[in-house]
């Protein structure tokens, strides 16, 4: 692999919520790097730390919510959380923008899409009103949005979920940052909407070279349009690879326990697999591996101990002890298929 | 050609807002009730002509009033007149009631108004910072709103007016001092609400400062529950002031205000022994007046709440 700079390095990221109940470590020390131009996978299920690690980034998490100290959030050389609010607000929506779960919400009811596409560009770009309301247009333009000239006047409501989604993603490149973060991009829209989407945002990373940081718990959009996978459960990151590697060679159980979860055609089931148990109350999590309630693999020093991320092959990191013991169900079962 | 598009946008809303109203009978009647004072405020100089019959000038025509508002004595009679042609309304304490009840429209429209917009731009300033900012700004801002909602405000009212000293405007400060927290509490639940919607997340995504997340994003997704409550309040603030004026404490003697013409009455509102109704017109007059003006906020207010809640969009 080249050894180029990453665009966001993310170092021990640590984010805590102080509740009446107690500490939530939400996101519990956190590594990954994401590069200019890839598309960087985030998954996990809902509680695994990958929506606020996106806050995290972007510095918008409720006042309840502090990232620890330790902790490097490393922006084109700069640390972000070293920055002033002010410098920060500079940041958000002009190098890195966000684009969110559900469009409906996410669009401001009152103003028309075009009022808030250039409410963006007016805060960034040194232009006037005019231009600024022809570059809205343009942008809805490019995101697919058909007569452009006269939905820039609409209201949200009068947009499809599709469409104001579209309007979501016009709204945050406008001012091309060259990082989007999109939580859950698609999880609210319908199936043949979702790909439409995901292809929208494909395309427009390769004109715009910018990074994606794409969260979700859906492990086939990752699948198809991830370069690389960072797998959180807990908090913490469990494993992290290129795309193609994490879905032949998994090497940590949680991953693979996600991956045999995806109902596939080629194989006979009679049942979905589902890992079994409940993801661990983050209040108490448990002293030793986070997964290891519910882990096949676990032995007792699992329980007792906490396993480090280690490079178990070049560029591939997982955070088991037992990752061989994986390799070996995984050949017991790759021969019981071909059987 | 965009000005014009956005143009036809707010004439389509415009009439969706006046059809809704007009096929509201008790919207009608608001409206008609409250441009009916705003017309007899307008025109009072003409109803009711700013003139005293007792003082002559070399022409022997009636003199002009040095100021309006005061009602000019027109007959030493110390018993209420009944009405006649001259005194549509009748007459009390030698003053014209039709006189005081007109101009007493302008006296009203300037308490409520005046009374109304400054508590609840006051109101809204403290409650979009104690909802927005939240934590210990929010704990402190509320406290100090729970204190002086602890304190009843008739009574609070008639003490601060008392010692600023009497008058009209003593007693607006007075309830202004006392009136915003109704509206301060409102607008901050409205924005606890919606400052947890996506859209202000989104906003802060693109950078935008707070000043203007609160003033675009955050009010004019709660600003109408406060008019409305202002537009009702509008009324209720008219009654009181009226009852402060009632009290002696408000508008000087015979003053053109609604609340100081009943003060005129308290000594002939039982009538004469043996018929209760003699003097009837004294307290008829001015308190239908209020009445009157009282329901065409309410009802105002009403038919906005049904026009604007987006949930009978």
């Amino acid at each position: 692999m080249e050894k180029k700079q990453p665009l966001l390095s993310v170092r021990n990221l640590r984010t805590y919520f102080y509740t009446e109940d107690g500490v939530v470590k939400a996101v519990d020390g956190v590594d990954f790097d994401v590069y200019e131009g890839e598309t960087l996978g985030i998954v996990g299920e809902s509680g695994s730390g990958k929506s606020v690690t996106s806050l995290a980034i972007m510095r918008l998490l409720d006042p309840k919510g502090r990232i620890e100290e330790g902790s490097q959030i490393i922006f084109n050389g700069k640390n972000l959380l070293e920055l002033s609010e002010d410098e920060m607000r500079k940041i958000r929506g002009n190098d890195i923008a966000m684009i969110f779960q559900e469009p409906m919400v996410a669009l401001n009811p009152v103003f028309t899409i075009g009022e808030q596409i250039m409410e963006a560009i007016l805060l960034h770009q040194d232009v006037d009103k005019k231009t600024a309301r022809q570059m809205a247009i343009e942008m809805l333009r490019k995101v697919g949005i058909p007569e452009p000239e006269k939905r820039v006047d609409e209201y949200p409501h009068e947009l499809s979920g599709g469409m104001r989604q579209r309007a979501m993603i016009a709204m945050a490149l406008s001012c091309r940052p060259k990082l989007l973060i999109a939580d859950e991009p698609t999880t609210a829209l319908d199936v043949t909407i979702q790909a439409q989407i995901l292809e929208l945002m494909k395309e427009l990373q390769q004109e715009y070279g910018m990074a994606i940081i794409l969260i979700t718990h859906d492990v086939g959009v990752i699948a198809e349009n991830a370069d690389r996978v960072v797998v959180m459960y807990g908090g913490k990151v469990m494993e992290t690879t290129d795309v193609k590697t994490l879905f032949k060679k998994p090497k940590h159980p949680y991953t693979w326990g996600l991956l045999n979860s995806i109902p596939r055609l080629d194989v006979e089931q009679e049942r979905l697999y589902s890992i079994p148990g409940m993801v661990p109350d983050p209040l108490h999590f448990p002293p030793g591996c986070r997964f290891s309630n519910r882990c096949d693999f676990k032995e007792e020093r699992c329980i007792i101990e906490m396993p480090e991320l280690v490079e178990v092959e070049p560029g591939h990191y997982s955070r088991c002890f037992f990752y061989h013991k994986l390799e070996e169900a995984q050949k017991i079962l790759k021969a019981g298929e071909g059987a | 050609m965009s000005e014009g598009v956005t143009t036809t946008k707010m004439n389509t809303e415009f009439r969706r807002v006046l059809r809704k109203i007009f096929r509201n009978p008790s919207a009608v009647l608001g409206f008609s009730l409250l441009i009916f004072f705003i017309l007899v405020a307008i025109f009072a100089p003409v109803i009711a002509k700013p003139l005293n019959p007792m003082m002559l000038d070399e022409e022997g025509k009636p003199m002009k009033l040095d100021n309006p508002y005061i009602m000019p004595i027109i007959t030493w009679s110390s018993e209420p007149v009944p009405p006649s042609r001259e005194h549509p309304f009748g007459m009390i304490q030698g003053r014209d009631i039709f006189y005081g009840v007109v101009w007493g429209t302008r006296t009203a429209f300037y308490i409520g108004l005046t009374v109304t917009i400054l508590s609840t731009i006051f109101g809204i300033i403290i409650g979009s910072i104690a909802g927005y900012y939240g934590g210990w700004i929010d704990e402190i801002l509320m406290r100090i709103t729970d204190t002086f909602m602890s304190i009843p405000f008739l009574l609070a009212a008639m003490v601060l007016t008392t010692i600023l000293g009497n008058g009209l405007d003593k007693v607006m400060i007075a309830m202004t001092v006392f009136g915003w927290m109704g509206a301060a509490r409102l607008i901050r639940a409205n924005i606890l609400q919606v400052k947890e919607e996506q859209f202000v997340l989104a906003a802060k995504a693109l950078g935008v400062k707070d000043f203007f997340i609160i003033i675009r994003h955050i009010l004019p997704n709660t600003i109408f529950p406060v008019l409305i409550q202002a537009s009702m309040r509008m009324g209720s603030l008219v009654i009181t002031a009226a009852g402060l004026s009632f009290l002696g404490l408000g508008a000087p003697l015979g003053y053109a205000d609604w609340g100081s013409m009943l003060n005129f009455t308290r000594n002939w509102i039982l009538g004469t022994s043996g018929s209760a109704f003699t003097y009837w017109y004294a307290v008829f007059y001015p308190g239908m007046a209020m009445v009157l003006f009282v329901l065409a906020w309410n009802l105002v207010g009403d038919a906005l709440r049904d026009v604007f809640d987006p949930r009978l969009k």
